[in-house]
């Protein structure tokens, strides 16, 4: 369990950083296309999208990485008052629950959601007209790594609620 | 089940799964799909997918992350540490300059950096420490930091008004324009207070002495040339947007490349920098925009079940006239501003106040401003002051959140009084928009 839990961890970094890469992709693309709407007066009629669907994969892949650094913004001025067991006890209950019940029904979601598109071919209809499963997909691989960090997350802290894992 | 029942339910398991630390946007999320499934069955629970979808398509939102990164790569090329050293050379003799220092760099700042929590911890870091060593009155200094980096809301390119130009449908670049008027007024009301509160006690900001203040000519030569780039480049960005040559998303594309350049020219563009800022900018944009998914999601629940609606009807039938209404969601926002992070605030609330705004006669664009100005208070205000929190995170370890909260209080003060100016005076906030060239 401990292996699996830690290459969950491995997994959601080492996305968040491959991904991250894409904004330098993203900036040189934007100037791109800036130069040559004003130089040439011809915009390229695939760089609207194209940038748009390249920073929504790091939308969606930014999910997980932001969890596995407990990056999420939340109201922690009474949580951070509780024992560490009793804030583990609370998550268990509470926070694990309302993760799975939101993060479950967007991968059921998003796999029905993806699967529609690249059984169907559908194209997004704009004069470029790319299919629109490569979005549809990422979303879906992004609600996957999150589902999984979060199950990491419920591990620990059932391990830690049962005192068998120290908390630093 | 009647819209006040659902407004009932709906905010009040809302608070409450937020009290017990639940994060944000899985709370939304949730709660939204929760309340969809009850009301209208599992065939429906397809929101969640298109409301993130929406997000995804957004070409205006593409200015955030790269708004973000232009940040994040100025701020780990050491641009703050020169600005900061520039700034007080030239108002050090003052007394209270290092104070009146910090919130000019905490301005220019601003304009580099789209959040306010990055703003608030640079500042903390590099001049706090300064003011504490020169025996500035302790509580003067925390919180100037603290009500300075929060300027970072309303100085363009602010994150927050990207956001709710985005949910709303006002124009970005206008909004942009709409801050920059109360983001001076709010930065000269401190500098104001802390040179006349000098002025009175001079032991509360001793003037630097002259050995501090000498320096080279080849040492200023070499201080204006790193910072002139840096410079030339937050106004080259924020002119293209006033003069229409680029929109948001376009002129942070460009700011982020000219960042890269300005690294690289002052030698600062190494592979760690780099990989810092982009792994710092990835997360980031990770966390703001769940919260924007899940309040899109919150948010399309509660207005399809006649929520929005509710409180506007609620809203405009209250028998306080105009300016009582706008008072009171003035109040509203500063009591959720207290509990609720502001992105989330802005998803969740200005779609259900602009219609009631518009309905008034309010100019739209003056309220968009306004509504930042709220938040803008409400992150320094107890108990939850998002700035204060961060501040603590960078001060010295004996600083308490009491000490913190004691500190903000006449800045509170000063934004207050900004903000009334504002309301009573919209052309500080709609002047610039309206010579903007469109």
């Amino acid at each position: 369990m401990e292996k699996l839990v830690s290459a969950i961890d491995y997994i959601s970094e080492y996305q968040g950083k491959i991904f991250s890469v894409l904004l330098l992709v993203v900036t040189l693309q934007v100037c791109y296309e800036v130069l040559r709407r004003y130089l040439f007066g011809s915009p390229t009629i695939w760089g609207l999208e194209f940038t748009e669907f390249l920073c929504a994969s790091m939308y969606i892949m930014g999910g997980a990485y932001a969890s596995v650094t407990d990056a999420h913004i939340k109201v922690d001025v009474f949580s951070s008052r509780w024992s560490p067991k009793t804030r583990a006890l609370v998550d268990v209950f509470v926070t694990d629950v309302i993760f799975f019940l939101f993060c479950g029904v967007l991968v059921w979601q998003s796999a029905v959601w993806a699967w529609e598109a690249i059984a169907s071919g559908i194209t997004t209809g704009s004069m470029w007209d790319p299919p629109v499963w490569p979005a549809r997909g990422i979303l879906f691989l992004g609600s996957v790594t999150l589902f999984l960090q979060g199950f990491a997350k419920l591990v620990r802290d059932i391990q830690i609620a049962l005192g068998k894992r120290s908390v630093i | 089940m009647s819209p006040a029942e659902i407004t009932v339910l709906m905010f009040g398991s809302f608070f409450i799964l937020l009290m017990l630390g639940v994060p944000l946007a899985w709370t939304t999320a949730a709660l939204g799909l929760a309340f969809t499934y009850f009301l209208w069955g599992a065939g429906n629970l397809n929101i969640i997918v298109l409301r993130i979808y929406d997000v995804m398509g957004s070409f205006s939102l593409v200015a955030i992350p790269l708004f973000v990164f232009m940040g994040n790569i100025l701020q780990q090329s050491g641009i703050a540490e020169d600005l900061f050293h520039a700034i007080h050379v030239w108002l050090g003799r003052l007394k209270g300059g290092l104070g009146a220092a910090t919130i000019v760099l905490c301005c220019i700042l601003g304009a580099m950096i789209g959040t306010a929590g990055a703003d608030i911890t640079i500042t903390g870091l590099i001049c706090l420490p300064f003011m504490l060593q020169r025996g500035y009155d302790r509580k003067m200094a925390l919180g100037a930091i603290a009500a300075g980096g929060a300027l970072g809301v309303l100085i363009p390119p602010s994150i927050m008004f990207i956001i709710y130009g985005v949910t709303t449908g006002q124009s970005i670049g206008k909004l942009f324009m709409g801050g920059v008027g109360p983001g001076l007024l709010f930065g000269g009301l401190y500098i104001a207070y802390i040179l006349t509160k000098c002025h009175l006690n001079p032991n509360a900001g001793p003037p630097a002495t002259e050995d501090e203040r000498r320096m080279t000519f080849r040492d200023k030569l070499g201080l204006t040339r790193s910072l002139l780039l840096p410079i030339l480049l937050i106004t080259a960005v924020m002119g293209a947007i006033f003069f229409g040559v680029a929109t948001p998303g376009e002129a942070s594309g460009i700011g982020a490349l000219g960042a890269l350049i300005c690294a690289a020219v002052r030698k600062t563009l190494t592979w760690s920098h780099l990989k810092q800022s982009l792994f710092a900018t990835m997360k980031t944009v990770g966390l703001i925009m769940w919260i924007v998914f899940g309040a899109m999601v919150f948010i399309c629940t509660y207005t399809l079940a006649g929520g929005a609606e509710f409180v506007r009807e609620t809203l405009t039938t209250l028998p306080l006239g105009p300016w009582g209404i706008l008072i009171l969601m003035q109040v509203i926002l500063l009591a959720l501003g207290m509990v609720l992070d502001i992105i989330g605030i802005t998803v969740l609330f200005a779609p259900m106040f602009v219609p009631v705004i518009k309905e008034l006669g309010f100019d739209p664009l003056w309220f968009g401003v306004l509504f930042n100005l709220n938040l803008q208070i409400a992150y320094l205000s107890p108990p939850f002051g998002y700035s204060l929190f961060y501040l603590k995170g960078v001060a010295p370890s004996d600083v308490t959140m009491t000490e913190l909260y004691k500190s903000a209080l006449p800045f509170i003060l000063l934004q207050v009084i900004g903000m009334i100016m504002c309301m009573l005076f919209p052309p500080i906030i709609t002047w610039l928009p309206s010579v903007m060239i469109k």
